[in-house]
């Protein structure tokens, strides 16, 4: 009632003088004119009259009355107020505890948000307030907590730590604290405000990381120890079937020379799955040293045209060999780059058509080398090709798998390659063939 | 020619004399322990010693070692067998000429064939003529 009789009241006062007075004015004026209009000394007194009196009407209009200033400061409030909710709102929001807590030897907590109050097994604000911070944390932690505020606070900056946090029930949690510095209207420190983060979920996931990692290791470690217990037995099996193959051809017995052919056969390919398996984890430990010297790769191939023919010939394949002239130094272990070659050839040759022509090529340009092998064979589906050169790509399908082999030999050409700084890759077209190549850095001459 | 062959490894050894067998002119010795070994070379001469770089007690390196500083048995010429490839290494480091070990002249990674194992033996021999 009393607003409505203030707002009335003033706000038609206000708005009717300066019209009344302006009304006066030209009233006076008009009388002024008429009655002196034809004497000189009038219009002195006509001017007088105006400049004495008009800039009073204007400050009347625009002067502000208490009542507007009392309005404005009632809207100004309530746009406080929504921002205050505002605010209010997103911090119980927030999955984070914030809360400040007092400059002073209490340190008593001044406030906190609803999740602060969860989080913390509290029932409510009040029964939260009646800590003090350092209640919150575990009592071991009270000294750290403790040279970090007053460092905080001397710094006027803001800190990110660990701690360990306490609930109402005992119960403790790993935590991450974000605290800054709370200053009042005089830039005096009053408090310290403070987002807390509970980390017990992460930790749980760094753990299970960890337990994975270590879990891979123990993998990698097994396959290497059970790959080189292998060597032992392997060692006895080629060597004696080795030795009765001599044995039987001085018998003269023809027969048990072929069994002991297949014997020698078989484990020849258990050797080389272990020395898959070795050179796999020997170039995946990055602190292996790996040979590596400077050699011409066009020189390397054309000395190798003979073997790698050699391995096309068994399904009638030709090999085009489409190799530059000139030089190309790289540096790298040519065994291990010789052996990546034979595995794009061999492949080519397993997986392409028979009789095919399969194509090697080499691309120079002024940083690298690039070797292409080229088949004629079904292509590779696209779903496969992303994983063609990770580990064991060859288990993936293990019941329907054409080929023999545990899926590591395009691995091992990656790791190879890659310990040289180079890339390796494929193209493929369904039905039309394949492209694998890998490219190595050239050095200077 | 006598060769002896020092490995824990009974089948290694088996399999180590069947192929030297194959050479009518080299008789075997096998020993199953680095000490059995010492024994056996002190007692009759070898042309050379084939030694297994991981055995429990005394391991090859260590027989190696002992052999070194022995006026008897400093000069048979020793070839270690591993199935670490990290042997070659080691020895590679010191610029293949074994200075740590005078001994050992020649290295044999498992799984080794027949061809690499006689070639390795009479490389050595010939390397002591």
């Amino acid at each position: 009632m009393q607003e409505v009789f203030d707002f009335f009241s003033l706000k038609v006062s206000r708005k009717i003088v300066p019209i009344l007075l302006l009304l006066t004015y030209f009233a006076v004026v008009i009388w002024f004119v008429l009655r002196f209009a034809y004497a000189p000394q009038s219009y002195f007194l006509i001017a007088l009259f105006l400049f004495s009196n008009l800039p009073s009407a204007f400050i009347i209009i625009s002067k502000k009355s208490n009542a507007d200033l009392l309005g404005e400061l009632k809207t100004t409030e309530k746009a406080l107020r929504a921002t205050y909710k505002h605010w209010d709102s997103l911090l119980s929001l927030l999955p984070q505890a914030v809360f400040g807590y007092a400059n002073n030897a209490d340190g008593n907590i001044l406030f906190v948000n609803d999740f602060g109050i969860k989080l913390f097994g509290y029932n409510d604000l009040d029964d939260f307030k009646r800590m003090g911070y350092l209640d919150i944390f575990d009592s071991s932690q009270k000294a750290k907590i403790i040279a970090e505020r007053d460092n905080l606070i001397e710094r006027r900056s803001t800190a990110i730590s660990e701690y360990v946090g306490l609930k109402k029930d005992g119960t403790k949690f790993p935590v991450a604290l974000y605290s800054t510095p709370i200053m009042d209207s005089d830039d005096r420190i009053s408090g310290v405000l403070g987002i807390l983060i509970d980390l017990s979920e992460i930790k749980r996931f760094k753990d299970t990381i960890d337990q994975l990692h270590s879990l891979d290791q123990a993998k990698d470690d097994f396959l290497n120890i059970a790959a080189h217990e292998l060597k032992t037995p392997l060692t006895s099996i080629l060597v004696i079937s080795e030795v009765l193959k001599e044995k039987s051809k001085n018998l003269g017995d023809l027969e048990i020379g072929k069994d002991v052919d297949l014997v020698f056969g078989e484990a020849e390919r258990l050797k080389k799955l272990v020395d898959q398996i070795l050179t796999a984890t020997r170039f995946e430990n990055k602190h292996h040293p790996i040979k590596s010297e400077p050699f011409d790769l066009l020189a390397l191939i054309n000395s190798h045209v003979t073997t790698l023919k050699s391995l096309a010939e068994p399904r009638g394949s030709k090999l085009d060999f489409q190799v530059s002239s000139g030089q190309a130094m790289v540096s790298a272990d040519h065994d291990k780059i010789m052996e990546v070659l034979n595995n794009f050839v061999d492949n080519a040759v397993k997986y392409g058509a028979p009789k095919q022509t399969i194509t090697i090529k080499t691309i120079i340009n002024s940083s690298e080398i690039r070797v292409e092998v080229t088949d004629q064979g079904a292509g590779i589906e696209p779903e496969k090709i992303g994983r063609i050169f990770s580990k064991f790509s060859q288990l993936e399908n293990s019941f329907s798998r054409t080929q023999e082999g545990i899926g590591l030999g395009l691995y091992i050409c990656r790791l190879i390659i890659e310990s040289y700084k180079g890339k390796v890759g494929v193209k493929s077209v369904l039905k039309q063939g394949s492209t694998f190549f890998f490219s190595l850095p050239l050095i200077k001459k | 020619m006598k060769i002896l062959v020092i490995d824990n490894d009974v089948s290694i050894g088996i399999t180590i004399k069947a192929a030297l067998g194959l050479n009518a002119s080299y008789e075997v010795t096998v020993c199953l322990s680095a000490k059995e070994g010492l024994e056996e070379m002190k007692k009759n001469e070898y042309g050379v010693v084939l030694l297994d770089f991981m055995m429990p007690e005394i391991n090859g390196i260590d027989l190696c070692k002992i052999m070194a500083v022995d006026e008897k048995l400093k000069n048979i010429p020793v070839i270690l067998i591993s199935a670490l490839p990290i042997t070659s290494e080691v020895f590679q480091k010191s610029n293949g000429n074994f200075n740590e070990i005078s001994v050992v002249k020649g290295l044999l990674e498992k799984p080794f064939s027949v061809a690499e194992l006689l070639g390795k033996v009479s490389a050595v021999l010939n390397l002591n003529k």
